[in-house]
C-alpha cells in the first residue's frame, strides 16, 4: 500500500511500458533524452575537434553539415525542448498541485510514445546519411537542392511535435482544473507558473511548425510547392513560418528553466521569494511577447526593413520580464542565509550565464550590429550561454534538486559541487571566445576558417573538453546514488511545497493518501531552518 | 452540464482521480478545445499562405479559381453544414442518455461525411482530368508560363488545403463508425463516458466543418466576376 | 439547447450560404465580393461555435480557450503582413 511508485505494481517492461503513472513516464522521459543528449554531444565533440585547427580535416565540410544539423535537430527537438517539461514537469506538476495524476493520463503516455517514433526516425535518417540543411532547414535548399534525407528527418520532427503539443494540452488542462482545494492561482510555486506558460506556447506554436515542416516534405516530394521561387512562392515565407515557431521554442526552451530556479533560491537561501506576483505574471509575458519577435531572426533576409524595425523593437520589449525575474532572484538573495548546496550553485551559475546570454540578445536585436553579427559565432555563443548556460545548468540543478524526491537516494555532495564548478569552468571557456570571434568576423556553420581565429577556437575546443568532463561526471555519481546513495528522507532540505511536505521520497503510486487542502502561502522559508544539506538518511 | 445524471459506465481504474462528474465533463471539454486551438494553428498557416499569395497574384488566382466547380463546392457546402446539424442533435440525444436517437444521428451525420467524401474525390478526379494537379500532370496550353506558373502555386495551394481538410475528415469518420459501433453495441441509457466521447467528437465535427466554411469562398468564390 | 434552436440556426446557415454563393455571381467589382465572401464566413463560423458547438452556454474558460488559437493566428498574420505590405516602400 505504502509502496513506491518504482516498484509498486511489478516491475516488468510490460508494467513499465503500460504505465499510466507520471512519474513512471517522466523517468521513461529522462532515459530517452539522456540518449539523444549522448548523440548530440557526440555530434558537438566532432565539431570543435574540427574547429580546433583552421583547415579542418577531421571531417570533410559535406559531413560538418551534416554534424551541425544533427547537432541542432538533436538538441533542441529531442533534448531541450522535451527536457524539463517531460522529465521534471511530469513527475512534479501532480505533486505540486496536490493531484494524483495529470488530467489525461494515457495521453501523456501516448505522448512518450510518439515521442520515441519521432526520435527513431530522426536517428534512422541520421544512419542513412543524415540532413546537411542545418537544423533551419531554410528552403529552397531543403525543398528542393539539398541531397540529403529531409523528409525523413522532417517528418521526425513533426511527429515529435505532436508529443509536446499533448504533453503542454495536458498540462493546461491539469493546472486548471486539478488544483487542491484552497490552492488558488497565486498560490501556486512559480515551477507551476513555468510549466502552465511553457505549456501555452507548446500548444499553439508547434503546431504552425508541423503544417510548415509538412509544407516542405511535400515540396521535396512533389517537385513543387508554396516555397517554389520557380511558381512565384517566397522563400521568406518559409523563414516566417519556422521562426514563428521556432523563437517561442526558446521560450519553451527557458522558461522551465526559469522555474526550476525559482524553487532552488528560496530554498537555499532559506527566504520567500522577492516579488511573487512579479515573476508569476513575467511568466506569462514572456510566453505572450514571445511570439511577436520572430522577426529578429531575419533581419538581412530581405524582410522589409520597417518590419525589422518592429520587430527589433519588440524584441527589446520581451527582454524586460526576463529581467524582472533577473533582479527578483537577486533581490531573493539578498539578506538570505545562503548554502552553497549543489543545486544552489548550479542556479547561481544560471542567473550570471542567463543574463550574459540574455544581453548579448539585446545586441543581436539591435538591427545595425546584428547586420555585423548575423551569422556569427557571436549568435552561437548567445544562445549557447542561455540554452547551455541557462537551461542545461537548470535541468541538472533541477534533477539534483528533487533526485532524493525521484529516487529516494541522495547524491554524494561533494562530487556534486565539483561537478558544478568544472561545468562551470569548462563552459565559460568553450563559449566565451565565441563572442569574440563572431565579433572578429568569424562566420557560423563554416568547416574551417582563416589563421588568425586559432587560438581562441582552441581555447574553446579545450573548454568542450572539460565540459563534456564535467556533464559525465554527474552520470556516474548519480547512477552510484541508486544503489549506494543514502537513503533520503521525505524532506532533505527542509523545502516547502507539497512534493516535498506531504509525498514520500520516492511517491507512492497515488501521491497522496488524501487530497491535501491548502492554506498557505508558497516558500514560507525560516532564515532559522537550514536547509540541511548533508541530507536526512532514514 | 448535462442535463441528467448518467451511471458512470465502467470507470477506467485509473480516472478514479477524477471521481467527480462535473469535472470530467468539464475536462474533457477544455482538453478538445484546446486541440481545436491547435488545429486553428494547424490550418491557419495554410490560410496565411494563401491570402499573402493571393495579394501577389490577383489575377491569376482568380483566374485558376474559375477552373474550380463552384456547384460542387457550394453543394458540398451545404452536405457538411447539415452533417453538423447532425451530430449536433446526437450531442442533443446523448445529453438526454438516448442511445438510439444520438446513434442514429451519428449514422446520418457519418453518411453525410462520406458524401461529401464522395463528391470530393470526384471533383479531384476531374481537376487532374484537366491537368491541374502540380506535380503530376499540371499544364495550361496557351498560357504564358509566368501566369501559368502563378496558376500552379493557386493548385498548390488547392490541393494541400483541400487535401489536410479530406484528411481531417477521415479521420473524423473513422471516429464516427466506431462510437457508432459501441453505440449499437452497448445496451441501456449512453454511460457519462460515452455521452462526453459523442460531445467530443462533435466538437471536432463542427471545428471540420468551420475550416471548409472558410475554404469556400476563398478558394471557390474568388473566381467569378 | 433546445432542438428548434439548432434547425433555426441550421436555417440560417443555410441562407447565409445561398447568400454567398449569390454574391459571387454577380457582377461585383474588385475587392468587394471576396471580402463579403469571408465576412459571411465569420458570421457562419460565429454561428457554428457559439450554437453548435455550445460557445455561448460555456464558461469563460473554454471561451478563452476558443479565442487563444484565434488571436495566436491573427498575430502570425499581422506580423508577417508588415513584411509583405511594406516590402516596396521605399
Amino acid at each position: 500500500m505504502n509502496e513506491s511508485y518504482l516498484t509498486a505494481g511489478g516491475n516488468g517492461f510490460r508494467s513499465w511500458l503500460l504505465t499510466r503513472d507520471h512519474k513512471r513516464i517522466a523517468i521513461l522521459y529522462l532515459i530517452s533524452i539522456s540518449v539523444f543528449f549522448m548523440f548530440g554531444g557526440a555530434a558537438a565533440s566532432m565539431m570543435r575537434a574540427q574547429l580546433a585547427t583552421p583547415k579542418g580535416d577531421v571531417v570533410t565540410s559535406e559531413v560538418y553539415n551534416r554534424l551541425f544539423t544533427l547537432h541542432g535537430v538533436i538538441m533542441v527537438w529531442f533534448f531541450l525542448i522535451p527536457s524539463i517539461v517531460t522529465v521534471l514537469g511530469n513527475f512534479l506538476l501532480p505533486l505540486m498541485i496536490g493531484a494524483k495524476d495529470l488530467a489525461f493520463p494515457r495521453l501523456n503516455l501516448a505522448s512518450w510514445y510518439i515521442f520515441v517514433l519521432g526520435g527513431l526516425l530522426a536517428l534512422y535518417a541520421i544512419l542513412l546519411g543524415g540532413v546537411d540543411t542545418g537544423w533551419t532547414f531554410y528552403t529552397p535548399y531543403s525543398s528542393t537542392y539539398s541531397n540529403s534525407y529531409v523528409i525523413l528527418m522532417a517528418m521526425g520532427v513533426f511527429i515529435a511535435g505532436f508529443s509536446s503539443i499533448f504533453t503542454g494540452l495536458n498540462f493546461v488542462v491539469t493546472t486548471h482544473k486539478m488544483r487542491a482545494p484552497g490552492l488558488h492561482w497565486f498560490r501556486l510555486p512559480l515551477f507551476v507558473w513555468a510549466l502552465y506558460s511553457t505549456s501555452v506556447i507548446l500548444v499553439l506554436a508547434t503546431p504552425v511548425l508541423a503544417i510548415t515542416l509538412a509544407l516542405v516534405a511535400l515540396e521535396r516530394l512533389m517537385g513543387v510547392g508554396v516555397f517554389d521561387p520557380k511558381l512565384g512562392g517566397d522563400p521568406l515565407l518559409f523563414q516566417h513560418l519556422f521562426w514563428f515557431y521556432s523563437h517561442p521554442a526558446v521560450y519553451i526552451m527557458i522558461l522551465p528553466g526559469f522555474g526550476v530556479i525559482s524553487e532552488i533560491i528560496p530554498c537555499f537561501a532559506r527566504k520567500q521569494i522577492f516579488g511573487y506576483h512579479f515573476i508569476a505574471f513575467a511568466s506569462i509575458s514572456i510566453a505572450v511577447l514571445g511570439f511577436v519577435v520572430w522577426g529578429h531572426h531575419m533581419f538581412v533576409s530581405s524582410q522589409s526593413l520597417y518590419a525589422g524595425v518592429v520587430f527589433s523593437f519588440l524584441s527589446f520589449i520581451v527582454a524586460v520580464p526576463s529581467a524582472i525575474k533577473v533582479f527578483n532572484w537577486t533581490a531573493t538573495l539578498y539578506k538570505g542565509r545562503i548554502e552553497l548546496a549543489t543545486p544552489m550553485l548550479y542556479a547561481l551559475g544560471f542567473i550570471g550565464l542567463f543574463t550574459i546570454g540574455g544581453l548579448t540578445g539585446l545586441f543581436l536585436a539591435t538591427l545595425a550590429v546584428d547586420v555585423h553579427l548575423h551569422d556569427t559565432y557571436f549568435v552561437i555563443a548567445h544562445f549557447h550561454y542561455i540554452m547551455v548556460g541557462g537551461m542545461v545548468m537548470a535541468y541538472i540543478g533541477g534533477m539534483h534538486f528533487w533526485w532524493p524526491k525521484i529516487t529516494g537516494r541522495m547524491y554524494p555532495e561533494i562530487w556534486g559541487q565539483l561537478s558544478a564548478l568544472i561545468i562551470f569552468v569548462g563552459f565559460n571557456l568553450t563559449f566565451f571566445p565565441q563572442f569574440i570571434l563572431g565579433y572578429m568576423g568569424m562566420p557560423r556553420r563554416y568547416h574551417a576558417y582563416p589563421e588568425q581565429f586559432q587560438f581562441l577556437n582552441v581555447l574553446s575546443s579545450a573548454g568542450a573538453s572539460i565540459l563534456g568532463v564535467g556533464y559525465l561526471l554527474p552520470i556516474c555519481y548519480l547512477s552510484w546514488s541508486l544503489v549506494r546513495g543514502p537513503k533520503a528522507s521525505r524532506n532533505p532540505w527542509n523545502a516547502t511545497g507539497l512534493e516535498w511536505t506531504l509525498a514520500d521520497s520516492p511517491p507512492t503510486v497515488h501521491n497522496f493518501d488524501e487530497i491535501p487542502v491548502v492554506d498557505c502561502e508558497p516558500y514560507l522559508y525560516d532564515p532559522a531552518e537550514l536547509a540541511n544539506v548533508k541530507g536526512d538518511i532514514t | 452540464m448535462t442535463e441528467h445524471d448518467p451511471q458512470p459506465g465502467r470507470l477506467d481504474p485509473v480516472a478514479e482521480h477524477l471521481a467527480d462528474p462535473g469535472q470530467r465533463l468539464d475536462i474533457a471539454r477544455l482538453g478538445v478545445w484546446l486541440f481545436l486551438s491547435t488545429e486553428v494553428l494547424f490550418f491557419g498557416v495554410l490560410f496565411v499562405g494563401f491570402t499573402l499569395y493571393r495579394r501577389s497574384y490577383p489575377a491569376e488566382f482568380v483566374a485558376a479559381s474559375g477552373h474550380l466547380n463552384l456547384w460542387l463546392g457550394g453543394f458540398n457546402t451545404l452536405v457538411l453544414l447539415t452533417s453538423s446539424l447532425f451530430v449536433a442533435l446526437a450531442v442533443l440525444g446523448a445529453d438526454h442518455g438516448d442511445r438510439r436517437s444520438s446513434t442514429r444521428y451519428l449514422m446520418a451525420t457519418l453518411t453525410l461525411g462520406l458524401v461529401f467524401l464522395a463528391i470530393k474525390a470526384f471533383e479531384w478526379h476531374q481537376e487532374y482530368q484537366e491537368h491541374l494537379v502540380p506535380g503530376l500532370n499540371f499544364n495550361l496550353p496557351d498560357t504564358d508560363a509566368g501566369w501559368a506558373a502563378h496558376e500552379q502555386l493557386f493548385f498548390c495551394l488547392y490541393f494541400i488545403m483541400t487535401g489536410v481538410h479530406a484528411f481531417h475528415m477521415v479521420a473524423g469518420s473513422g471516429v464516427l463508425a466506431w462510437l457508432i459501433l459501441r453505440g449499437w453495441r452497448g445496451r441501456g441509457p449512453l454511460s457519462q463516458t460515452e455521452s462526453i466521447r459523442i460531445e467530443s467528437t462533435a466538437l471536432y465535427w463542427h471545428f471540420v466543418d468551420i475550416v471548409w466554411v472558410f475554404l469556400l469562398p476563398l478558394l471557390y468564390l474568388t473566381g467569378f466576376g | 439547447m433546445k432542438t428548434s434552436v439548432l434547425l433555426w440556426i441550421y436555417l440560417l446557415l443555410v441562407v447565409l450560404l445561398g447568400l454567398t454563393i449569390g454574391v459571387a455571381l454577380l457582377p461585383l467589382a474588385g475587392e468587394v465580393k471576396p471580402a463579403a465572401a469571408v465576412l459571411v464566413a465569420v458570421i457562419k463560423a460565429g454561428l457554428i461555435g457559439l450554437f453548435f458547438m455550445q460557445l455561448r452556454y460555456h464558461h469563460g474558460t473554454i471561451r478563452l480557450f476558443a479565442a487563444a488559437g484565434a488571436f495566436c493566428l491573427f498575430l502570425l498574420f499581422f506580423l508577417i503582413a508588415t513584411d509583405y505590405f511594406t516590402r516596396l516602400w521605399t
